[in-house]
């Protein structure tokens, strides 16, 4: 009875434990600092930190960490081709979106939070609260045509992260 | 006296140990050796999951977060994943094959290659998928992607010579009956080819 209860026990601890530990492995293997975004080149064979990349999106990672207080997310987005700026909790769950066809103007700005009460304090902000403590954002550009992507490196690069506590 | 609590305690000790390392075990090969079999989106060889039960459903949660990190939530793209051509037989770059499809209904789709470790497989040619801006389509406007280790003329998607390896169709903002009845799409087929 002990070893099936310690059974279940490890199960379901192993499936709970996986995605947070991959989150962990891929930072730490990195190298990249928290609330700093990553600017990355066309997808190759060579970028090993997260399976499955789409050699056919400029992509932006930024991990992120929210114990210090809520950051500011601001960025730009193509006129002609899908983006997108998605927010990952600490288990690796998309919990919020928002691609260029919702964002007329091409630009945006988030306040990403733990708090609700961030609301009443940033009335004019759209605010986003993060279900973890850590997390990670991650922006795509579709690279609709090989001769555009020094301009969409130009919107790549317009993805800040900036700690309103510092 | 003493001796046989001390053993009583080194055996629970050992039976607890015993129990987690078969659940991490049990738990590990579910993660990490999906075959499809419980997929709940199924077309021909395609297979996928309805990632809107991701977070409740914590075994999909960890599977995704090891093959598909990442992911997007439904409402933005719908993934689909072949390991087995048309017939059912495994891929492997031993083989040749064609992917023989028309253009799916979505804003923007892609066919992508991954070896058996879900990274991009090497090749002289850096060619790693097509999609509906760079593929070339036939007249009929249908398109015909070739996988094989050896050169093609056209639409060469190489292999590798690691062996099995996975196709992996993403579809952004796919059309509303795509998400209504995503059995009924007319997918790509995987065939093995002649050499």
């Amino acid at each position: 009875m002990i070893v099936v209860f310690a059974a279940v026990a490890g199960y379901f601890l192993t499936i709970y434990i996986t995605p947070r530990y991959i989150l962990l492995k891929i930072k730490f293997n990195s190298g990249s600092k928290m609330n700093v975004p990553v600017y990355s080149d066309v997808m190759t064979d060579k970028d090993r930190h997260v399976v499955m990349p789409n050699p056919d999106f400029l992509y932006v990672a930024s991990g992120y960490n929210l114990w210090s207080g809520p950051i500011r997310i601001t960025g730009k987005m193509p006129d002609s081709t899908y983006s997108s700026v998605a927010f990952y909790a600490d288990n690796t769950l998309n919990y919020f979106i928002r691609n260029d066809r919702q964002t007329p103007d091409k630009e945006y700005s988030f306040i990403l939070t733990r708090n609700e009460e961030d609301k009443t304090k940033y009335p004019n902000e759209e605010v986003i609260v993060s279900p973890s403590e850590f997390g990670t954002i991650l922006t795509r550009i579709l690279i609709d045509k090989p001769e555009n992507i020094e301009k969409l490196k130009e919107v790549q690069r317009s993805f800040k992260v900036k700690e309103l506590n510092k | 006296m003493l001796r046989i609590s001390e053993m009583k305690k080194s055996s629970l000790i050992l039976l607890i140990l015993i129990g987690l390392l078969s659940g991490w075990g049990i738990a590990y090969y579910r993660i990490h050796h999906w075959t499809g079999k419980d997929a709940t989106i199924e077309n021909g060889c395609w297979r996928g999951q309805n990632l809107a039960e991701v977070g409740t459903n914590q075994l999909l949660t960890a599977r995704i977060a090891v093959a598909t990190l990442y992911a997007l939530n439904p409402s933005e793209v719908i993934y689909l994943v072949a390991n087995s051509d048309s017939k059912g037989e495994e891929l492997s770059s031993e083989n040749d094959y064609v992917i023989k499809g028309i253009p799916l209904d979505a804003r923007y789709w892609s066919i992508t290659l991954y070896a058996e470790d879900y990274f991009l497989v090497p090749n002289e040619a850096d060619k790693f998928s097509y999609n509906l801006h760079n593929v070339r389509y036939e007249s009929d406007s249908s398109f015909v992607i070739n996988i094989s280790t050896l050169k093609k003329e056209h639409n060469w998607l190489p292999s590798g010579d690691k062996g099995k390896f996975y196709m992996t169709i993403r579809m952004y903002h796919p059309q509303e009956h795509v998400y209504k009845d995503i059995q009924s799409v007319q997918l790509p087929t995987i065939e093995k080819a002649t050499r």
